[in-house]
Order: C-alpha cells, then sequence, then structure tokens
C-alpha cells in the first residue's frame, strides 16, 4: 500500500464572533471539523479521484497527504512515511500540482525555474536536459522555456507547471485542480498525458477535480467525500451501477413540445431552446420515445450515459454518511 | 543535526543561496527600469544627513562621546546593515508573509528542502542593494576623515563580525514579526515595526543601560551598528563585544527554529 489512512481527521479553529468590538478582546472560536475519520487504502500504480463539494475536506485530506498540514488525530503513513515529519527522501519522492497555485516563478522563465528544481532533486545535467526536452514536447511546451512566465497564457503556465512537478519522476503526484480555467485543447493535452503517465504504471495519482471529465478520462477509483465524511470509495464504473434502470434520452426539437409534456414520463435535467435532457425509468422509456416522436417535432435523439454530474449531484444531495466500501 | 551534518546538506544549502542569487538577480534585471527611482530618494537621503551632521559638529565637539568622524563611520555602518537588511532579511520575510497569506507556501513546503533556511535566502537582491548602497556609502565615505579614527586591526575585525552576527539577530527579529502569519494568516502591518528599527540612529553610549539591554536584545537593532561601532573605535572591549553578539545571535537563531516548528504544526495553508 501506499497511501493508508486511518481515522483520519482535521479540525480548524476560527473566530465566529459576530460582534466587530466585543470580538477583539473575547473571541468566540467555532471549531470547523474539515475531514472526520476518514480511512482508505490506495496501491501503488492507482489513479484515484477525489470528489466532493467546495469545502468538503477534498483538499484537506490532500494537504495531508503531502505534509502540509499536521491531521487532528488518526494515522496517515505515505510510502512508508508520516508525511508531517517532511523527510527529505519522502518530498523526492511526491510531485504535487495545483492549479490555483503558481509553483514557477512569475518572474522568470520556466527553464530558469527548472534550473532550481534540477538541483533540489539532484538531478544530473544530462537527466535534467533529456526530461526537459522530452515533457515539454510531449506538452507542446518547447518553444515556450525561454518566456517569461507571466508572459504565458494559463494554459501554457500549467503545462510547464505540471513539467515542473514531474521532472524527477515523483512516485506519487498530487494534482488539485489541474485543468481549472484552461481551453479544451490544453485540458485535452494535459489529460491524456496524465493517462500516459498512468499507463506507464510508474506514478499513483491522486486527483482532485471538479471537472468529470478529468476523473472519467484519468481516475478508475473514486473516493467522495462530503461534509468531512467519506461516503463512497469504489470504482468508477461501479458508481453508475445504481443507475442501471435510468436512461437520460437527448431531445433535439424544431418547436418544444408544450409544459407537462415531457415531465409525464421523467425529470427535465436540461432544457434549452430547441435540446431537453431526460431522466427516464428504463422500463417506460420506449413508450416515451415512441410517443414524443409521434406527437412532437424530433430533429434528433439520443440515449446518454448516466452523466457523472449527474451521479455526484444525487450522491453530495443524498447526505448519506455510510461508507460503501 | 542530521540535516547540517551531512556533506550533501551543506552542498545544496550552498547551491540553493548560489542559485537565489542568481534567480534574484535575473528578476531585478527583468524589471530593471523599475526601481532607479529609489536611488535618487537615497542620495538625496545622504546628502541631507551629511549637511545635518556637519552643522551640528560645527557647534560641538562630540555628541555623546563622539567625534563628527565616529559618528560619520557610525552612520556608514548603519547604513551598510540597513542594506544588508533590505538585501536579505526584510524582503525574505515580506516573501513569506505574501506566500503563506495566499497559500503559495505550499509549493516551498512540498519540496525536499531545508525549507526554513531556503526560505530565509529566497531573495537576495545583490544588484538593488549594490545600485541604492554604492553611492550613498561612496558619500559617507568621503565624508569621513579617516586617519582621525583611532582604530585597531582587531576592534575594526572584531566589529566586522559584530555587524555578521547582528545581522543574523536582525534577521530573527524580522522573522518573529512575520511569522504570526502562520496562526493569523496576515502579519504585513507587524513588520511595518521592524521597518522604523532598520536604521535606528544611535551610537551604544548615548543610551541608558536599560534601554541598550533591550536594543541588544530583544530588537536587537542597535548591536549591528552600535556596537560594532563602538568595538571599532576602541569604545568598547572587542572581545566583550564578540562574546555578547555571538550570545545574542546563538539564542535569536534557536529561537527561530523553536518557533519555526510551531508554526510548521499550526501551518493551515490558504484554500485553494
Amino acid at each position: 500500500m501506499i497511501i493508508k489512512a486511518k481515522n483520519l481527521s482535521k479540525s480548524f479553529r476560527s473566530r465566529g464572533n459576530k460582534n466587530l468590538l466585543t470580538g477583539l478582546w473575547r473571541p468566540e472560536w467555532k471549531v470547523k471539523d474539515a475531514v472526520s475519520n476518514v480511512s482508505f487504502l490506495i496501491e501503488a500504480g492507482e489513479a484515484v479521484a477525489f470528489l466532493g463539494p467546495n469545502g468538503a475536506g477534498k483538499t484537506t485530506t490532500t494537504k495531508m497527504m503531502t505534509g502540509l498540514i499536521l491531521p487532528s488525530s488518526g494515522s496517515l503513513t505515505v510510502l512508508g512515511e508520516t508525511p508531517f515529519e517532511r523527510d527529505h527522501g519522502f518530498l523526492k519522492q511526491i510531485g504535487l500540482v495545483m492549479g490555483n497555485r503558481a509553483g514557477l516563478n512569475w518572474d522568470l522563465t520556466a527553464r530558469q525555474s527548472f534550473w532550481l528544481n534540477r538541483h533540489i532533486y539532484g538531478l544530473s545535467e544530462e537527466q535534467y536536459r533529456n526530461r526537459v526536452i522530452e515533457l515539454s514536447q510531449l506538452l507542446e511546451v518547447d518553444m515556450h522555456l525561454d518566456t517569461q512566465v507571466r508572459r504565458l497564457s494559463l494554459g501554457e503556465r500549467m503545462k510547464l507547471e505540471l513539467i515542473g512537478a514531474i521532472m524527477h519522476q515523483p512516485t506519487l503526484l498530487f494534482l488539485d485542480e489541474p485543468t481549472i480555467g484552461l481551453d479544451i485543447p490544453s485540458k485535452k493535452t494535459i489529460r491524456t498525458f496524465l493517462r500516459a503517465l498512468r499507463d506507464a504504471g510508474k506514478t499513483t495519482l491522486i486527483l482532485t477535480s471538479h471537472d468529470m471529465d478529468d476523473i472519467e478520462e484519468v481516475c478508475s477509483r473514486v473516493i467522495v467525500i462530503n461534509h468531512g465524511r467519506k461516503i463512497y470509495d469504489d470504482s468508477l464504473a461501479s458508481l453508475g451501477d445504481q443507475y442501471k434502470g435510468v436512461r437520460f434520452v437527448r431531445f433535439t426539437f424544431a418547436t418544444l413540445p408544450p409544459p407537462g409534456v415531457l415531465e409525464a414520463f421523467g425529470n427535465i435535467l436540461e432544457a434549452g431552446p430547441a435540446e431537453v435532457l431526460v431522466r427516464v425509468d428504463a422500463d417506460r422509456m420506449v413508450g416515451m420515445i415512441a410517443t414524443i416522436s409521434a406527437g412532437y417535432p424530433v430533429l434528433d435523439m439520443r440515449v446518454e450515459s448516466v452523466p457523472l454530474e449527474e451521479i455526484m449531484a444525487e450522491l453530495f444531495a443524498s447526505g448519506r454518511h455510510a461508507d460503501r466500501s | 543535526m542530521k540535516r547540517w551534518g551531512s556533506e550533501m546538506e551543506i552542498g545544496l544549502r550552498g547551491r540553493l543561496l548560489w542559485i537565489n542569487v542568481v534567480n534574484t538577480w535575473q528578476q531585478e534585471t527583468a524589471y530593471f527600469g523599475n526601481s532607479w527611482g529609489n536611488l535618487a530618494s537615497t542620495i538625496m537621503y545622504t546628502l541631507t544627513y551629511l549637511v545635518f551632521i556637519h552643522v551640528i559638529f560645527a557647534n560641538t565637539r562630540t555628541l555623546a562621546g563622539y567625534s563628527k568622524d565616529e559618528m560619520l563611520l557610525l552612520l556608514f555602518v548603519i547604513q551598510v546593515n540597513f542594506y544588508l537588511i533590505q538585501m536579505w532579511s526584510y524582503n525574505n520575510v515580506i516573501r513569506m508573509v505574501d506566500d503563506v497569506n495566499m497559500g503559495s507556501f505550499d509549493m516551498l513546503l512540498t519540496k525536499p528542502l531545508p525549507a526554513l533556511y531556503y526560505s530565509s535566502i529566497r531573495s537576495v537582491n545583490v544588484l538593488t542593494t549594490l545600485r541604492d548602497g554604492i553611492p550613498s556609502l561612496t558619500l559617507f565615505a568621503l565624508a569621513i576623515t579617516w586617519s582621525n579614527l583611532h582604530t585597531s586591526f582587531v576592534g575594526v575585525l572584531a566589529g566586522a563580525v559584530i555587524v555578521l552576527l547582528g545581522q543574523l539577530a536582525m534577521n530573527v527579529f524580522f522573522f518573529l514579526l512575520g511569522v504570526p502569519v502562520f496562526w493569523f494568516g496576515q502579519s504585513a502591518d507587524l513588520l511595518g515595526i521592524g521597518y522604523s528599527f532598520m536604521s535606528v540612529n544611535l551610537p551604544y553610549e548615548g543610551v541608558g543601560r536599560g534601554l541598550r539591554l533591550a536594543l541588544t536584545s530583544f530588537v536587537p537593532c542597535l548591536l549591528a551598528s552600535g556596537l560594532a561601532v563602538s568595538v571599532m573605535i576602541g569604545k568598547s572591549d572587542a572581545i566583550n563585544g564578540l562574546a555578547y553578539a555571538a550570545l545574542i545571535a546563538g539564542c535569536a537563531l534557536l529561537v527561530k527554529i523553536g518557533v519555526w516548528k510551531m508554526a510548521l504544526r499550526s501551518y493551515t495553508s490558504a484554500s485553494s
């Protein structure tokens, strides 16, 4: 096991006074449990997604795994070490990419920042040069290595951040919202790259993202955290099992049917000027399609797989605190 | 001791210092046109100061027991200390405060670095210091009649070492003003207090015993300049001065390491 977490908890204390004056000398401290008794095991080579709504505790869990913050209670070992001790041997084996944080120096070129990383991780000149060339070509940013980082686009910068985080070939790579704010081609390049990294089997990936496409394309296992507790821990495939009896049908109409027609068969999930996505029980789907096609001007119709967003929304809303694993 | 002990670690620290000096130089030259204004204001400040000293010593032979040339030497050393503090202490603590406040410190703490050492030498503004400091220090040096100073080789050497030890103590002083950011999320205003102590223009003998003790220990601004000059011109004993400065710097370093460990335990990392 590369990561073992048992009853991991983290609480934060914050000032809770509403009164601006008395709060200055008589603070009321509020304790918030960001993570509560979370346990999981992760094996080498896995690609695991940590999912949850904002403030659920997934980033706090990731930060405990990287040694950034000290757990309040519970036990945690990563690569056989206690992360918070920040042993250099441990830190040499991990990499961290945060979509909202800059690892590269804003005022320098990426190559100048990589030079620092080369010395920090003890890479030889040849290893460093080969690695930077290989990664920058794969991520299509080789022409930007000598441009000041602040002059790069967000996508270019993110790819270079990724190079900085993995040039030392970490055993364990943490990615927190690595595609946030990026355009579609950049997201695609990064996902393809991460998939290749996963398939090579040498790097364990821990991904936190709100972009379900990131999760679907990179990860095989999902850990869902809500209100600081783990509510799901299983494969991505089995996450959709509970939706076996449900279908999602997308209609494109020349003119939308009157209100109430589609609702009679199922729930409307999305409604545009001409497009409607309907969630319907599997045994009612054929009847719905026949009725709608016969009575209304349908231009196109598709039966879609269960959108991961839909599954997540239900999972978060359900408030289940049971650990399925 | 494990981290300081191995040759590899010492080598790494040396390399990190060199890389940061080079990287800061690259940063400074990236915006080279930006801060030439500082040079003009520094020269104006120096000239005003020199005129002020000239006017005062036109009416009195000594001030707090210091002749005009001794006073100019004190001001020269104060300026040296000001630029040295600015070069590595103040900028690095400001950067630490900003990084912790914004969450960028995460990226430093997840690298296999001696983090306290690294965050203390991250920016070493050699170019800015040379550009702003050399003209000002040259003016002070030209104003001093060096032959009027009664100095000895041992005194000057001991004074120079006290300057370095005082720098170390001031570095810790700034660090202690900045480190509350780990608990409260911000401490930039506290650093403003430290800035006002950066160029305390007082001769060592010009303050009472209690204040002298306070200004060489808790707020060690008198150590690197006042005590150092006092030793250089033979007003204070070199060995005693050195021992005292070494004691303060040693204690300060231990405090810094202890507080750093506490700070890391309280680090919450800004939300992403």
